[in-house]
């Protein structure tokens, strides 16, 4: 993010002006700050159903183990 | 158990897991083509997993108990237990 040059006088060095870089997201103008947004599920190749039932889920993109595989065997802690 | 019923019951789980999946995705988008097909061809293969599960061994449900002379609920193994009893 460049640095901004502040247009006009109020506020700045990242206390935010007019001329600050804001981050563009995907949202629409429209979108009210302060609220959280998830984006919605789309259909997808799912996995075969041996598959699906070991990994929890049919989604690929919903297969998130939060514990690496690598780094725990079968559920428990590698010592 | 042998090695049918268990092929037989992991194909209960299987195609029950992916309708149940294809269930809470639908909920969000009850007219999603790919979905509504998905859901379909899983339930009947469901269907038929566990007809032919509870006419050869034992209810998965109680809604399958066939209890002409017994109530094989009580009788015969639950889904859920590994070895006969």
């Amino acid at each position: 993010m460049e640095i901004c040059t502040p247009k006009s006088s109020d506020i700045c060095a990242a206390g935010f002006c007019d001329g600050c870089p804001q981050p563009e997201g995907k949202f629409p103008e429209s979108t009210p700050i302060g609220m959280a947004y998830v984006p919605f599920q789309k259909w997808e190749k799912t996995y075969d159903v041996n598959i699906a039932l070991c990994r929890g889920t049919i989604f690929p993109s919903l297969d998130k183990p939060f514990i690496g595989e690598e780094a725990v065997s079968n559920g428990c802690r590698k010592k | 158990m042998d090695a049918e019923r268990s092929k037989l019951l992991k194909s209960v789980r299987m195609h029950g897991f992916a309708v149940v999946e294809a269930q809470l995705f639908l909920d969000s988008h009850p007219t999603c083509k790919e979905a509504l097909e998905y859901f379909r061809k899983h339930q009947k293969e469901y269907e038929e997993a566990v007809a032919k599960y509870e006419e050869k061994y034992a209810p998965i449900t109680v809604g399958g108990v066939d209890c002409d002379d017994e109530w094989t609920w009580a009788t015969k193994p639950w889904p859920w237990e590994r070895s006969e009893n």
